[in-house]
């Protein structure tokens, strides 16, 4: 059963398609790596699949149901969201943050119950934040907010997440952990969907690729599959080689290609 | 046949005769003007009661606008007809007046520019005595070479106040004038004359203020006036500072205080009115 | 900072209420016995019960809906320098207001001068959304403020200048200054329901505002219908400035001042600032009234004055706190 399904989703702003025709399926227990050069239109598919994005045609289907006909705090429960590098307004402290994460389940003027509190705590766990509860969101580091919004999407206990680009600005140590973490939620059941920008951990972590190319999908699949030399010298204008070892196999860049359309 | 002497003196002489005849006619007019003084312009409601009093019609070229209106004019009936003007100095410079009357209140700069043009402004002092009233009415007399009448008119004036102070009052109540805002005049002004020769205390007075001043409403109900004079003639209710008049603790504070209306056309200017308006005031105590 | 818990900030705040109330209920330009008065001669009933009682009501209810607007509006905004006075709510309500009072709209029915106020005020916020965006920097709030108070300020005058009433223009300082002088228990009663209502639409708004912190597309994400619930805050801004307004005139500065001050002790979470801001707000114009009441006795000095001169400093401090996040 699909957790989430777009079918020939179109979008238009401004009279022009960003995502023309695009089709993607999420299913429990799999990485789905959202991948494709700046402006192919990935973080808008992305926002169009959580429903924060009018769609202009075709249609998109969570459990089954079409997306528009879902309340939103039910669709909160199923889908987390963690967008591109979220700007924290107020001083507020880490917990709170993390609390965030329940509102689809907290009620008007109840207090967190205890199944909240349970939730809050496995979420810190995996995140290995519990040294950083106390403290105010906006003095940590790029590496420990990243921990904190990925406690806070995990404490809603969605099994869909979806993050735009959650790694970008981490260094190598932090960005294995991340992606640690989101492994961990595929293995147990629940779905992720990544828009990554580093072609290697999309194919270190992620089951499936899904490649698009100016708002069309080039191509979906396992990543050796979507990561041959010629469709990346076509879609990103660059020549690529597969060297390493076949256990720890790399994607070098070799240089631009010659003639990029 | 003609030479060139031009026979010119007798049209010449003819001429000579029509220009001075026609200047003596000119200077004696202008004369009997200035004596006699027509074209008077008032350009405030005071001295248009007091140009309205005091000289004949024929001799007014325009009042202020508010002479007409009955609400704030004593003399509206005498105004009913007569050019007005709103004391905007090309108004006033296209009637060309012969002598401009304006009061202690009037805009400076207005009168200063006037009396540049080399227009004759006189200026009224506004009173704050009963004294002063007879005082600006003689000065109004003489300036309008109307001596007779104001002297006439002030004669009346204390024969009947006179009358009045005659009967000793028994006692004399605490009475208090609330005018918008909460406004209280003081010893020092007019309403307060008028308050005092009609034997009552004023309140405003009592509590030193020598003009006036805004008094709070609790000053007011902790001094339980015997009498309260409303002082708002504005047909328009719209205003804060009227809403002050209205506050519902005025009314439930002071359930043994007489409540009255004072008629602002009578006690603001210095006629004889004010006499009539001592007289309707002492009904009261 | 250390942040307090609710229940402590709360009775600390209730308790600074009570008090301001007090001292509020002793100043007026006689001494009264407050205990005397519930009970004693009927000279001081009366004037504890139909003047000092309604002006201290009015100033407590005016200061809450003055805090909690300003709290609503930071937080929708995501912008500590939002409220209503700087850009340009109050000002708005104050010239619905003085259109429906001084051309006679206000005396067809009880509710129509604080419904004056909240179209004006309404306008205003819906002014500062279209000019400022959803997106607004301080920058674009502030000039969008800037511009709405000088229209506003202006179209006041100009109101004023074209009523009948020879009084009218100069009640401006009333309108662009405030004042609770000379206020019975009607003002009161045409203002509360408006006031109430306000209330109750941003009290349901409080984990919307704090969700908001991560921007309008998280809190959606997040479960909460982010284009009704923006409308809520709106609503209710409108509500309770517009009502207070029309009543008091536009005291400045305490929905900018009284938020800011009560944010470190509520962790700068904006859902729980609403509640301690209108307990806040209202201390604060209580302790302003019973300033000018010592002052300047005959009432001459308006409550705008005495909150500009505590607020003015406290915002040109604020400015040189932020002056490197500004732009």
């Amino acid at each position: 059963m699909r957790l989430l399904e777009a079918t020939d989703v179109v979008i238009r702003r401004n009279d022009r398609a960003i995502v023309q025709g695009a089709s993607l399926q999420l299913r429990p227990g799999e990485m789905v790596g959202l991948i494709g050069p700046n402006g192919a239109g990935k973080s808008t598919l992305l926002r169009a699949l959580l429903g924060l994005q009018p769609l202009s045609g075709g249609r998109c289907l969570l459990k089954g149901r079409d997306l528009r006909g879902w309340p939103p705090r039910e669709r909160a429960r199923e889908l987390a969201y963690l967008p591109q590098n979220p700007q924290s307004h107020w001083p507020l402290r880490v917990d709170k943050v993390i609390e965030l994460g329940r509102s689809p389940h907290l009620g008007l003027w109840r207090g967190l119950t205890p199944a909240d509190r349970a939730a809050i705590e496995r979420a810190i766990a995996l995140t290995e934040v519990e040294d950083l509860t106390g403290r105010v969101f906006n003095s940590l580091s790029g590496g420990e907010q990243a921990r904190v919004n990925l406690a806070r999407i995990l404490a809603s206990q969605a099994p869909g997440l979806l993050a735009d680009e959650p790694i970008a600005a981490l260094d190598p140590y932090h960005q294995l952990h991340i992606m640690e973490i989101f492994a961990r939620h595929a293995r147990e059941g629940g779905s992720v969907l990544l828009v990554l920008h580093d072609l290697n951990t999309a194919a270190r972590f992620c089951d499936r690729l899904v490649l698009l190319e100016r708002g069309q999908v080039a191509c979906t699949g396992a990543p050796c599959d979507v990561l041959t030399a010629d469709l990346l010298r076509r879609v990103y204008g660059v020549d690529t080689r597969w060297i390493g070892d076949a256990r720890h196999p790399f994607l070098a860049t070799t240089g631009r290609a010659q003639h990029h359309p | 046949m003609p030479d060139a002497t031009p026979p010119a003196s007798a049209p010449r002489r003819h001429r000579r005769r029509l220009l001075c005849g026609a200047l003596a006619l000119l200077g004696a007019s202008a004369a009997l003007q200035a004596g006699a003084g027509g074209r008077i312009v008032s350009i405030n409601l005071c001295t248009d009661q007091l140009l309205l009093l005091l000289a004949p019609r024929s001799r007014i070229a325009s009042v202020s606008h508010l002479a007409v209106n009955p609400l704030y004019s004593a003399y509206a009936d005498r105004a009913d007809g007569l050019p007005v003007n709103h004391a905007r100095i090309e108004e006033i410079v296209a009637q060309d007046p012969s002598l401009i009357l304006a009061y202690q209140y009037s805009d400076g700069q207005l009168v200063r520019l006037l009396r540049q043009l080399g227009y004759r402004v006189e200026v009224i002092p506004a009173p704050d005595t009963l004294e002063d009233v007879a005082a600006a009415i003689a000065t109004a007399a003489r300036v309008l070479d109307e001596a007779h009448a104001g002297a006439r008119i002030v004669a009346q004036m204390q024969e009947h106040l006179q009358s009045m102070a005659g009967s000793a009052p028994r006692r004399r109540p605490l009475a208090v004038i609330y005018a918008p805002d909460g406004y209280s005049p003081g010893a020092a002004s007019l309403s307060g004359a008028i308050l005092a020769a009609a034997g009552f205390r004023n309140l405003s007075a009592e509590l030193g203020n020598a003009h006036g001043a805004n008094l709070p409403l609790e000053q007011l109900l902790r001094a339980q006036p015997d009498l309260i004079i409303i002082d708002d003639d504005e047909a328009d209710k719209h205003s804060l500072a009227q809403r002050k008049l209205t506050h519902p603790a005025l009314r439930q504070g002071l359930p043994a205080a007489t409540t009255v209306r004072l008629s602002g056309r009578y006690w603001s200017c210095p006629t004889p009115k004010v006499v009539d308006a001592v007289a309707d005031l002492r009904a009261y105590r | 900072m250390r942040s307090l818990p609710p229940l402590p900030l709360n009775l600390l705040l209730l308790a600074m209420l009570a008090g301001s109330l007090a001292l509020e209920l002793c100043s007026g330009p006689f001494p009264l016995d407050l205990l005397g008065a519930v009970t004693g001669s009927q000279l001081d009933a009366l004037v504890f019960w139909q003047i000092r009682l309604p002006r201290a009501m009015l100033a407590l209810l005016v200061g809450a809906c003055l805090g909690l607007s300003g709290a609503a509006m930071q937080g929708l905004l995501r912008n500590p320098l939002a409220g209503p006075g700087l850009l340009g709510v109050s000002n708005c309500a104050a010239l619905g207001a003085v259109v429906t009072f001084y051309f006679g709209l206000a005396g067809m029915a009880w509710y129509m001068l604080p419904l004056g106020g909240l179209l004006g005020a309404g306008c205003g916020v819906s002014l500062i959304f279209f000019l400022a965006g959803r997106q607004a920097s301080i920058l674009t709030l502030t000039l969008a403020g800037v511009a709405i108070n000088a229209v506003a300020s202006s179209l006041i005058s100009l109101a004023l200048n074209f009523s009948a009433n020879p009084y009218a223009l100069s009640e401006i300082v009333f309108w662009l200054m405030g004042s609770v002088a000379d206020r019975s228990r009607a003002d009161i009663a045409i203002a509360l329901p408006f006031m109430a209502l306000g209330w109750a639409c941003l009290a349901t708004t409080g984990r919307f505002l704090t969700a908001l912190n991560f921007g309008e597309e998280s809190a959606q994400s997040m479960g909460y219908a982010v284009n009704r619930l923006r409308a809520l805050v709106i609503a209710g801004v409108a509500l309770t400035v517009g009502a207070a307004v029309s009543v008091s005139g536009n005291i400045g500065f305490v929905g900018l001042v009284v938020p800011h001050l009560i944010r470190p002790w509520v962790g700068g979470e904006p859902g729980r600032l609403l509640f301690p801001s209108a307990l806040a707000g209202g201390s604060l114009v209580l302790l302003a009234d019973a300033a000018v009441q010592w002052l300047s006795p005959q009432q001459e000095l308006k409550l705008g004055v005495i909150t500009a001169l505590v607020g003015g400093p406290f915002f040109l401090g604020l400015i040189y706190q932020m002056r490197r996040q500004v732009l």
